[in-house]
């Protein structure tokens, strides 16, 4: 059992990374961001492919995953800025399919459909428990940096403009210079989560990057309260226990998957259904 | 409200603090990884089935040296993620001493860093990716790699005389694996015509147009369902090509047959024996089970499978590298799918080809198709 737990508070730890880093945009900054498995496939394929595929060192190869985030959030930025809320929700899911489609059909780099397997693990991280440690670890330093973020300075600039673009800019916020940073650390945690993930396995299936894998952030991060920076930890912790714990359910063999399945939409759905009114921003009363 | 919700969320986290079944005195606890949801879920219970039938036969007989099997099922959902969490559970958990599994190549990969680390012993029943090889000393397959079976489909066409292959391929792991390894065993040039679209498409007419510039020999409709095979093969034949056309295992499926009933006639199949319904094995799992959702051969692969595994626990123990050992030794198992063996790298070694036609609605066994 004790090997168990350590998966799941990895699995937690892991997904700590990408939640509350997109709950700084999604949540706190309103921003109808649906793309956040954009930064995912360019930041670790920009990282695998050249660590597994072309023998680079660790470090070269993270340099061009960190590279690969900053131009998907400067892409991100530029999108977000030229079209509508709703406009840019649709397109956030377009730049992520349109990602997807690439590293599905390049081949000859990517290789496609097949995905990039004997992924190392990182350093200091070889066994579970190791790993558990480092994950963990980073994932806690990782929130006390998007804890001290949301609440200061920043957090206040990204909160004014989700009510106010205008009034916002009165006040001199950059409305450019705020989304950029924001989409940067929302794509450094989708970063650091795939990072620590595709290590983890050893493998890099693009089927893990699959648009369901983003309902399941939205899910998260609406049943926390969108901008709740407690309510998403919370979420995040529940969920994922709650997904794997699903597979200690006493079941026939034959209802094993789709019981599991149906099980979890409906949590999925009634922790949505209680937090709905927390989805699209309210305008505060003074 | 909350409070109803917060309630129901905490008996389902205690029951998931439940441990589950292990390995004890009176039993033998074996897991179970397959995708039992999703497009591959036929795989998953065909093969789930294979293996239920043969532990229930064990037990039967009176277990293997009197203790009883018991099954723990995972659902791998065709991923690697969700493979990797059954594996975890059912080693650290449930305390399994072997996994069948998985099924879907991804989950095989996934899980089997897992097993090598905790020295698991995993057999699977239906992965053919040439990655599956090099996956570990602990992982062994009884369904032959796509290595050997795109080499039997290049000892074919080089036999005949067909040097120039035009292939469509769906953009799933399996398909482009096998286009692969078939490109690396024909060379570059002879894949005159090589698209790839994406899964799940159905309309290729346009793409089947550009073939009027090519010339080919053979056309190999390289999909990942019967049902993409189908519509490949009824476009083609509805712009006037009438070349061969020769495929791999997906297309030895009766739905294809009522998928393109009148062009799949003189369709060409390269695939392991078949295991009719009529057969011995066909006859028992039909009377527990039903018909098979995908094919009768994937359940008669987990049931040797799980026949092999038998065996070597039955001898050695329940120990991983003993059993690791046994079968790395093993000279042959006669299993329903034939007599097998494991080579170095865990791939199974003795299944032969079978070259199939459809010929009057039906698959008929044309030749045996020898691979060195």
């Amino acid at each position: 059992m004790g090997f168990y737990l350590l998966h799941i508070i990895s699995l937690i730890a892991m997904n700590l990374f990408t939640v509350m880093s997109y709950n700084l945009v999604f949540g706190k900054g309103k921003i109808l961001h649906f793309g956040q498995l954009a930064f995912s496939i360019i930041g670790i394929y920009a990282f695998c492919v050249p660590l597994v595929r072309y023998q680079w060192p660790l470090w070269s190869a993270l340099l061009l995953g960190c590279l690969g985030v900053l131009l998907v959030a400067a892409f991100f930025t530029w999108l977000s800025l030229h079209l509508e809320a709703d406009g840019f929700g649709v397109m956030s899911i377009a730049v992520h399919l349109m990602f997807l489609s690439v590293v599905l059909n390049w081949q000859g780099v990517t290789r496609g459909a097949l995905g990039i397997p004997g992924i190392p693990r990182l350093p200091y991280m070889a066994s579970l428990e190791s790993f558990t440690l480092v994950v963990v670890l980073f994932s806690a330093l990782w929130m006390i940096f998007l804890w001290y973020v949301g609440k200061g300075a920043f957090g206040r600039m990204l909160s004014a403009l989700s009510e106010g673009q205008w009034p916002a800019a009165s006040l001199g916020i950059s409305r450019s210079m705020v989304h950029f940073v924001a989409f940067t650390i929302s794509g450094f945690g989708a970063l650091l989560s795939n990072l620590t993930w595709h290590s983890y396995l050893r493998l890099l299936s693009p089927s893990d990057l699959q648009f369901p894998a983003m309902i399941f952030y939205v899910m998260i991060v609406v049943a926390g309260g969108a901008g709740s920076f407690r309510g998403c930890f919370i979420a995040t912790v529940i969920l994922v226990t709650l997904k794997e714990g699903l597979r200690f359910l006493n079941l026939a063999p034959n209802l094993v998957g789709p019981l599991q399945l149906i099980l979890f939409g409906v949590i999925l759905f009634t922790a949505v259904w209680v937090r709905r009114e927390t989805v699209f921003p309210k305008q505060r009363v003074v | 409200m909350r409070k109803t919700f917060l309630v129901s969320l905490m008996a389902i986290v205690l029951t998931a603090c439940q441990t589950g079944a292990d390995s004890t005195n009176n039993s033998i606890t074996i897991g179970y990884i397959g995708p039992l949801t999703g497009d591959a879920s036929p795989y998953g219970v065909d093969t789930l089935n294979g293996m239920l039938l043969k532990a229930s036969e064990i037990n039967a007989a009176g277990g293997i040296n009197g203790k009883l099997i018991e099954i723990v099922t995972e659902d791998g959902r065709c991923t690697g993620a969700d493979a990797a969490s059954a594996a975890q559970k059912l080693i650290h958990v449930d305390k399994v001493i072997a996994i069948i599994g998985g099924q879907c190549s991804g989950e095989t990969l996934a899980a089997a860093p897992i097993a090598e680390e905790a020295g698991i012993i995993m057999i699977s029943p239906l992965s053919s990716s040439p990655d599956v090889t090099d996956a570990g000393d602990f992982i062994f397959r009884d369904y032959p790699s796509d290595a050997l079976k795109t080499e039997a489909m290049a000892a074919y066409f080089a036999e005949k005389g067909y040097n120039k292959v035009a292939v469509i391929t769906e953009n799933t792991d399996f398909a482009v694996a096998f286009r692969d390894a078939l490109k690396k065993n024909l060379g570059e040039d002879a894949l005159v015509f090589d698209e790839v679209v994406e899964p799940n498409t159905k309309d290729f007419r346009s793409l089947v147009t550009r073939l009027n510039d090519v010339d080919f020999d053979v056309f190999f409709p390289n999909g990942q369902s019967a049902a993409t095979i189908g519509a490949m093969l009824q476009q083609v034949r509805e712009q006037g090509f009438e070349q061969l056309a020769v495929s791999h295992d997906v297309a030895q499926d009766q739905s294809l047959l009522q998928v393109a009933p009148i062009a799949s006639e003189g369709l060409q199949v390269i695939n392991v024996p078949a295991v009719s319904d009529d057969s011995e094995f066909g006859s028992k799992f039909l009377e527990q089970y039903g018909a098979t959702q995908a094919a009768m051969a994937f359940a008669a692969h987990a049931y040797d499978a799980m026949g092999v595994l038998v065996e070597a626990i039955g001898t050695v123990g329940t120990d991983g590298i003993a059993i690791r050992d046994y079968l790395n030794d093993l000279t042959a198992y006669e299993g329903v799918v034939g007599a097998f063996s494991f080579d170095a790298n865990g791939d199974v070694v003795g299944i032969p080809y079978v070259l199939w036609e459809v010929q009057d609605g039906a698959y008929v066994n044309l030749r045996n198709i020898d691979v060195n």
